[in-house]
């Protein structure tokens, strides 16, 4: 090779011209980095963003929950899978799993959680479809030793909310 | 020269739009905030001019009290026999006197997502807030008017 290279004119010999193009292929292989790394960036911003939304789907489910606590533990489960739901519209899949314990006597505690899918867009090239994103909250109704209602809008009375004495 | 001079509209549009869409999602995102909050408290009990008060207290950038609006529904099953869910009572605040609530308006249907029964005695509470978006640098001017001119945020408890 050192012959063959001094049989060039020593300006195409230069170290700079030797070095020439070689930028152009650094780009191209740091560019397929660059787009690894952004692409991870937006998926999981995007996933975080739906994490959030979820938490505070569950966050609403179980307070509203523990608000209609009078109920039997099925209603309260149904209130509160039905606020989780009306809080969180999306178009993935969410699977909600509500459990009601009493920890202490007249207590009820809600649990709720939340596991979902979120699409990946640019992880796809990596292999990665999907992010699984799950989250929970949890709610507690200490017992309530009286209370005195005023039905003023009657309208305990229209939902029959309480049985006459 | 004459490249950059052909490239600099483009670029600065681009640039004065990515200020305002920053804005827009910050916006946003205060606006989802608030409208939890104020859920929040209605859902434990505070009266709407209490929500109403604390919320447009909290507010300390968009100024929802001048340039928007809280409604604030109670929804609960029409009546024994009938679980759809119905609006009961609707309560509002805020310069935008006109803006519809979405969810319906009182002693008509309810349309909350993904709930199309109520059991006897359950109450949920919406809270919708509504503000109006004015962009830093409108670029209606050049037809490229993509800027919602009011954000919308709800949420039930």
């Amino acid at each position: 090779m050192k012959g063959v290279q001094s049989k060039r004119p020593v300006r195409r010999d230069s170290p700079h011209n030797r070095q020439r193009g070689s930028t152009l292929t650094l780009f191209a292989l740091s560019l397929v980095a660059i787009f690894f790394t952004l692409g991870i960036s937006v998926d999981l911003g995007a996933a975080y963003v739906t994490q959030a939304r979820l938490s505070q789907s569950v966050d609403a489910g179980v307070l509203a929950g523990a608000r209609n606590s009078a109920g039997s533990d099925a209603q309260i489960k149904n209130v509160a899978l039905q606020v989780a739901q009306a809080n969180f519209v999306g178009p993935h899949p969410v699977t909600y799993s509500v459990r009601v314990d009493v920890p202490e006597v007249d207590t009820k505690r809600i649990r709720m959680s939340a596991i979902t899918d979120h699409p990946t867009t640019f992880a796809v090239m990596m292999g990665a479809l999907k992010i699984d994103i799950g989250t929970q909250a949890e709610a507690t109704r200490y017992p309530l030793d009286m209370s005195l209602v005023l039905d003023l809008s009657f309208s305990l009375q229209r939902n029959h909310a309480f049985k006459p004495i | 020269m004459t490249e950059l001079a052909i490239i600099l509209p483009l670029m600065l549009v681009m640039m004065l739009a990515a200020v305002d869409v920053g804005r827009l999602i910050y916006n946003d995102q205060v606006l989802t905030d608030l409208t939890r909050s104020a859920g929040n408290l209605v859902s434990r009990g505070s009266t709407a001019a209490e929500t109403f008060t604390a919320t447009f207290a909290a507010d300390q950038t968009l100024d929802i009290q001048n340039k928007g609006g809280i409604i604030i529904t109670r929804v609960r099953r029409r009546n024994t026999n009938n679980p759809q869910p119905w609006v009961f009572e609707q309560d509002r605040s805020g310069a935008n006197t006109t803006y519809a609530s979405k969810i319906g308006v009182v002693n008509g249907p309810a349309s909350i997502p993904n709930v199309t029964s109520l059991a006897p005695g359950v109450t949920i509470m919406g809270v919708e807030v509504v503000n109006q978006f004015t962009p830093l640098f409108p670029v209606s001017a050049l037809g490229l008017n993509f800027y919602p001119n009011t954000l919308y945020a709800s949420a039930y408890f």
